[in-house]
């Protein structure tokens, strides 16, 4: 019955032929990497920061915003069916895993291609899967805390992990910064206590959870917009610069929430500037800065790289009404000011870090001037580009219904993930060399803009948008 | 103000397929000015298509189509067009009075106060006017989307199942708006006393491909005895089937 239920949710989530690659991707890390005897660990530098930053990235999303894979054919029949609750929350769970799985999989991977020995190469796969784990019990877990607890313990979460940079042992990241033994435990022991949580809250998912994901938040804008008055154009930057738009699957984040909210853009510039002080605090005038800036500096393009791609690429179209705005206006110039208000409006998340690392790079950090071009340039830029990608591939889904899939996770989906990893190669190259930064961050600038001069590339947009069932 | 006679809509030859789906196939037909037609046919029989293909959303694999001589997508019949999609939903992180002021906005409405009061009122939506879309029910949800397609006063309307969802006091609002309305309109539904009621011809289709064309009074004409009107029509589209 167990089996059979798993693979019922699994199957309901996720098309064979993608679970079908992720498995290949299993085998073939595993293997191949395990009889190739390479290289020595690579225990320290550019993919330990990268590996300790991503996971950090990954635990707090997770817990910051939760959510649940829950569809919404399992609100109506799943969850009514007499199903024994143990098994009906391992299967939950086990769909969850698999999604974040994924994406950690993608993201982290390569990373095992360090790990030298067959040893460490099995202890380090065991490590992602387990972080896996906890990345999806945090997301369970954060639906039954206050909005104010999850951001306290989140906090507290990433300075425990920050501290495996400066060599503490026992944090759920040192295995990346070379504490395999103490690491590994710790990181188990952290899991020993999530997952289970996690599993008893998925047991009663109609009494908790469900009930908190349905509940009504507040169902009216205390603040809101006019238009009267303003020509076309001005209405879609009045819309986009006042409000950042957060739509649909967090999905590159691990977590896997299907929510449309909007925050209003100053709040997000103050936030931001407020983290940039901190972080130009501690890698600038701290005790630590000699130690922690480069890894810092190093590390935070690329996660700003990553939360921005996300924002737009997944957020841009599955809140767009093709049959309001496209009927309206010419979808090719709608669409061209769309984005670049979005682009520019995700500069209130970036923004601060690039004056904070221009101010850092006066200071004596000369990888912080790599750093503040890819915040500026690069990551806009390649946003811009990114989104054009993931509609052309047609890995967008609409999303119709707050806090439910809008269907299946597929192959296409999947494809959405490859143009971050291109990014993020780009972003590492443009850290090691300053004239990359220069070349990267102009290439693709002017790349955007002749793509968004284009008007042939968005009308075919939104053709496809509309063939692929966006109403 | 259109003259009738003259062809508002026009679609000849049109073949639309999705992927292996031939979703139309070959499909002609014309729509005078001022004239109101119900779209009907079998579920997947390419109603949602047609009116995606004459509002400019998707494009005919071959065949034109002409919105009063101009190509669907071009701003001239994007300004006489009005659509309403079925389950259509509107921005959902827009309130209702942000919703309405937007797209006036973005059809370039002359006076976007105005017609934003105006269907408010029309349509009982005051009480919400600050609500999130989002957490509106789907009644209301389905007011707004209407107000959202009919916002710029649209000389052609094309209408996708427009009374779903909504209550029966809002049906005969609507009923009694889109009557008063002086424009071309096409209207697709599965309910035969909305066809009766808002139109005065009938395009059938089925499978794709155009069945039966007519008046509803040609179609009353061929009742057989106490047979109502729904088994005529399920006749015409299965013996076309
Ligand atoms: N986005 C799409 N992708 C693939 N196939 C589609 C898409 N939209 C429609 N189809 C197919 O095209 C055909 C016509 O669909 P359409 O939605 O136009 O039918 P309809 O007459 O509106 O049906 P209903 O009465 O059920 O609304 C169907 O076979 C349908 O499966
Ligand atoms: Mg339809």
């Amino acid at each position: 019955m167990l089996a059979k239920l798993v693979k019922f949710v699994l199957l309901t989530r996720f098309s064979k032929p993608l679970l079908g690659l992720v498995t290949f991707f299993l085998v073939y890390d595993v293997v191949i990497r395990g009889v190739a005897t390479g290289s020595s660990p690579e225990f320290s530098g550019g993919f330990s920061y990268y590996a300790v930053g991503a996971s950090i990235f990954f635990m707090a999303v997770s817990l910051l915003f939760g959510g649940l894979f829950i569809l919404k054919s399992d609100r109506d029949y799943l969850l009514t069916l007499p199903l024994k609750r143990r098994e009906l929350s391992l299967s939950l769970f086990t769909a969850q895993f698999v999604g974040s799985g994924i994406t950690i999989l993608f993201l982290f991977g390569f990373y095992l291609a360090g790990a030298g020995t067959l040893q460490t190469t099995i202890v380090l796969g065991a490590d992602l899967a387990i972080l896996a784990a906890v990345v999806t019990a945090l997301g369970v877990v954060s639906n039954i805390l206050s909005t104010r607890v999850r951001a306290g313990v989140a906090a507290i979460l990433g300075v425990w992990c920050l501290s495996s940079i400066l060599g503490n042992p026992f944090t759920p990241v040192s295995p990346f910064t070379g504490d395999l033994l103490y690491g590994s435990i710790t990181l188990f022991g952290f899991a020993a206590v999530t997952v289970p949580v996690a599993l008893r809250e998925l047991a009663y998912l109609e009494l908790g959870s469900m009930r908190s994901l349905l509940r009504a938040t507040s169902s009216e804008y205390k603040k809101t917009m006019s238009f009267a008055g303003k020509s076309p154009v001005r209405a879609i930057y009045s819309y986009h610069l006042s409000f950042l738009e957060l739509v649909g699957r967090v999905n590159l984040a691990g977590s896997t929430s299907y929510r449309a909210a909007r925050v209003r853009t100053s709040t997000v510039l103050i936030i931001s500037s407020a983290l940039a002080a901190i972080y130009l605090l501690l890698t600038g005038l701290s005790p630590f800065a000699d130690l922690l800036s480069r890894p810092v500096v190093i590390v935070l393009p690329i996660l700003m790289g990553i939360i921005t791609l996300v924002l737009m690429s997944q957020g841009t179209f599955s809140n767009e009404r093709g049959w309001l705005a496209f009927t309206a206006m010419d979808p090719a110039v709608y669409l061209r000011h769309l984005l670049l208000s979005r682009a520019v409006s995700t500069l209130a998340i970036t923004g601060p870090f690039a004056v904070a690392n221009i101010v850092l790079a006066f200071r004596g950090v000369p990888v912080a001037v790599n750093s503040s071009i890819v915040l500026l340039v690069t990551v806009s830029s390649a946003s811009i580009l990114a989104t054009y990608l993931v509609a052309r591939l047609g890995a967008v889904q609409q999303v119709k219904e707050e806090g439910m899939m809008p269907g299946q996770f597929d192959l296409k989906q999947l494809l959405a993930i490859i143009p971050t990893y291109i990014v993020i190669i780009l972003i590492v190259v443009s850290e090691i060399s300053l004239r990359a930064s220069i070349v990267i961050a102009g290439v693709l600038g002017i790349l955007s803009l002749l793509m968004m001069l284009s008007k042939s590339v968005w009308r075919g947009i939104a053709y496809r948008l509309t063939e692929r069932g966006f109403v | 103000m259109a003259s009738s006679g003259q062809a508002c809509i026009e679609a000849k030859f049109v073949t639309k397929s999705y992927g292996k789906t031939v979703a139309l196939d070959d499909v002609s037909f014309s729509i005078p000015c001022g004239e109101r037609y119900a779209l009907l046919g079998p579920n997947g029989a390419g109603k949602s298509t047609t009116l995606k293909l004459l509002v400019g959303l998707l494009k005919p694999d071959t065949g034109t189509i002409r919105i009063q001589g101009y190509e669907p997508f071009s701003s001239e019949a994007k300004s006489i067009l009005g659509y309403l999609p079925e389950d259509a939903t509107p921005y959902r992180t827009l309130s209702v009075r942000e919703n309405l002021e937007y797209i006036a906005a973005l059809r370039g409405v002359k006076d976007v106060r105005e017609a934003t009061e105006r269907f408010l009122d029309d349509l009982s939506l005051r009480e919400y006017e600050r609500a999130k879309v989002g957490k509106l029910s789907r009644g209301n949800m389905q007011k707004l989307a209407i107000a959202l397609a009919l916002i710029h006063r649209p000389r052609i309307v094309l209408l996708d199942e427009p009374l779903n969802y909504l209550d029966i006091p809002t049906q005969e609002r609507v009923f009694k708006m889109l009557k008063s309305l002086d424009s071309t309109q096409i209207v697709s539904t599965h309910i035969m006393s909305i066809a009766t009621r808002l139109t005065e011809k009938v395009i059938m289709i089925s499978r794709g491909k155009i069945v039966w064309n007519g008046t509803i009074d040609m179609l009353k004409g061929l009742e057989q005895g106490e047979e109502p009107i729904e088994s005529v029509v399920a006749r015409l589209m299965t013996n076309a089937g």
